[in-house]
């Protein structure tokens, strides 16, 4: 019984690593750009209540 | 168990110079932020401006905590692989909801800015004042240990002996904390959750490796085995955490974790639309599982590590029994740690756990803060309370509850697993909010009577804090009962469901809300 777990186990902890060194990936670059438009969106936002003000 | 075996640490001048740039570059960013806030929606929720891979980063740089780290180590040192079953509930919960969309997107589509928002939408102003001072109450005294398990980290990390340290280790980062939170709200939140995500994400994958490659997977099987037994392998095993349990963990880490806790919500309700909070939900899934297992291996890492050291470290008797302080417990992980990794790692293997602990602290400190002057303070003044009132005093607000935290960090005897006490002092929010949220959202039956008796009946939850259990003379030992943290929580639930169909069927609104 305790080697099935231990089976279970090995093989979680290794498709977690993996998996979730694939989405830092991904996060990491995505997020760069999001990080970009949302300072350029909150800009824009405020430029235009000033532009109506 | 005393002993006083000195841990060593590769903690050198290198490293403390990789952590004290990454501070300046923190607060740094905290003042960049300032630029971008102009009102309460900016400060609260950045412009409802964030996209789905921001999103994503900001959850899990807030969710991934230094405390997370912590919390679950100590449950992988103490209960071994089969505690790795919390991270597969949380995991599936957290993608089910994103999936089903399950009480998020019908919150998200209501376009309230707070969960008590919410409550008053639905239930009534009186009801957003209750439910949201019980929230911010049960959140703070969540918070309550985060400094101090930070804080343990760190003077375990960096080898600093003296205990006086580890007080002032506290007050530094929650100065620091509380001065890139006040100035630069959730933009500054948003974009230091981002960094933190990349640092602490590979510091982790990093660390995992080191640890199967310094100890080795056949090495760790047999301590836990030999440490723990079957119940260090089976979740399920009554003789270790057991069926209910694994359903309590599935319930607070899983469901309440990733749709009910406020800070988890707050990014749900500053996502750009109902696509990114779905997306947020499944990609995170992965986040929420990651964060449980790999600090828990890192706690079984710890275990073999002390276990070759022998009884001298004072983590197990001579015939080889594990020590239950549960302040030693917390400490392993840490400690290992400033074995394992060489000097200069460890010093970016720091900055980005304190990253994870900043990012988490300014995140919770603006999510209770907020909720203090939106959901108690202003309703309570009928809403007339002015744009620059309502930002100074969230502002106030920050800055108290970080005096607060630091009080309660020093003062407060744990006394149980810090997991444990995290899951049991969420419960006191979180039991009630279940029952205002899944039946407010869903049935249309559900009144404004029925939603106080279950905040009411939330805070039995209280009870599965061991002191509160000491000082009612309630324990086990006193009662002749076995009864834990998890009965408690999941009776509680059941609870707080039962009051709000008993009490909306009893006494149903005059006009039907939907």
């Amino acid at each position: 019984m305790i080697e099935t777990w231990e089976t279970i186990w090995f093989w979680t902890l290794i498709i977690v690593l993996t998996v979730f060194g694939v989405l830092t990936i991904v996060v990491g670059i995505g997020g760069y750009f999001d990080v970009k438009t949302l300072l350029r969106s909150m800009n824009e936002r405020h430029q235009d209540t000033d532009d109506l003000s | 168990m005393e002993s006083n075996y000195a841990f060593t640490t590769n903690f050198a001048t290198l490293d403390w110079v990789i952590v004290i740039i990454y501070l300046i570059a923190t607060v740094g960013i905290g003042l960049i932020a300032k630029n971008y806030i102009k009102d309460m929606t900016d400060f609260v929720v950045a412009g409802r401006s964030i996209k789905s891979y921001l999103a994503i980063a900001t959850m899990l740089g807030s969710e991934i905590g230094l405390v997370t780290v912590m919390y679950t180590a100590q449950k992988g040192f103490n209960g071994g692989f089969s505690a790795f079953h919390i991270g597969i509930a949380a995991g599936a919960a957290c993608f089910l909801i994103g999936i089903s969309g399950f009480i998020v997107v019908p919150l998200r589509k209501t376009g309230v800015m707070t969960i008590p928002e919410y409550y008053e939408m639905r239930f009534g102003r009186g009801v957003r004042i209750v439910g949201g001072a019980i929230m911010v109450t049960a959140g703070i005294m969540n918070m309550g240990m985060f400094l101090k398990a930070s804080a343990i980290f760190l003077t375990e990390l960096t080898g600093m002996a003296d205990p006086v340290s580890l007080n002032w280790v506290m007050t530094i980062l929650t100065a620091i904390v509380l001065v890139y939170t006040i100035i630069g709200g959730m933009v500054s939140v948003v974009i230091t959750d981002y960094v933190q995500f990349v640092l602490l994400a590979f510091a982790m994958l990093g660390v995992s490796l080191l640890g199967i490659y310094q100890i080795g997977w056949e090495p760790l099987v047999e301590t836990v085995k030999t440490v723990h037994g079957a119940p260090g392998f089976d979740p399920l095993n009554q003789d270790g955490f057991g069926i209910t349990y694994v359903v309590w963990m599935f319930f607070t880490f899983g469901l309440v974790s990733c749709g009910v806790w406020p800070t988890a919500v707050a990014r749900v309700l500053a996502a750009e639309n109902e696509r990114v909070v779905r997306h947020l939900f499944v990609w995170s899934s992965i986040g929420f599982m990651t964060r449980f297992i790999i600090p828990q291996f890192l706690g079984i890492c710890a275990l073999a590590w002390l276990a070759k050291l022998g009884p001298t470290t004072g983590y197990f008797t001579a015939e080889g029994l594990l020590t239950s302080n549960s302040d030693e417990t917390l400490k392993a992980m840490p400690r290992y740690l400033a074995w394992a990794i060489p000097s200069g790692g460890i010093g970016l293997f720091a900055a980005g756990m304190l990253a994870a602990m900043m990012s988490t602290h300014c995140s919770y400190l603006l999510c209770w803060a907020t909720s203090i002057v939106e959901d108690v303070v202003n309703p309570m003044m009928n809403g007339k309370l002015t744009m620059q009132w309502r930002m100074f005093l969230t502002r106030s607000m920050i800055f108290l509850v970080g005096v607060f935290l630091l009080a309660w960090s020093i003062w407060y005897p744990m006394e149980q697993d810090l997991l444990d006490y995290l899951a049991v002092s969420a419960g006191i929010y979180a039991t009630g909010a279940v029952a205002l949220l899944v039946l407010g959202l869903y049935w249309a039956g559900a009144s404004r009577v029925g939603a106080y008796w279950a905040l009411f009946s939330g805070l039995f939850a209280i009870v599965g804090l061991t002191p509160v259990r000491k000082f009612l003379h309630i324990t086990n030992a006193e009662l002749g009962l076995e009864i834990n943290e998890a009965q408690i929580g999941l009776g509680t639930t059941a609870l707080a469901v039962a009051a709000m169909v008993v009490g909306s069927l009893l006494f149903p609104d005059r006009t039907e809300k939907s």
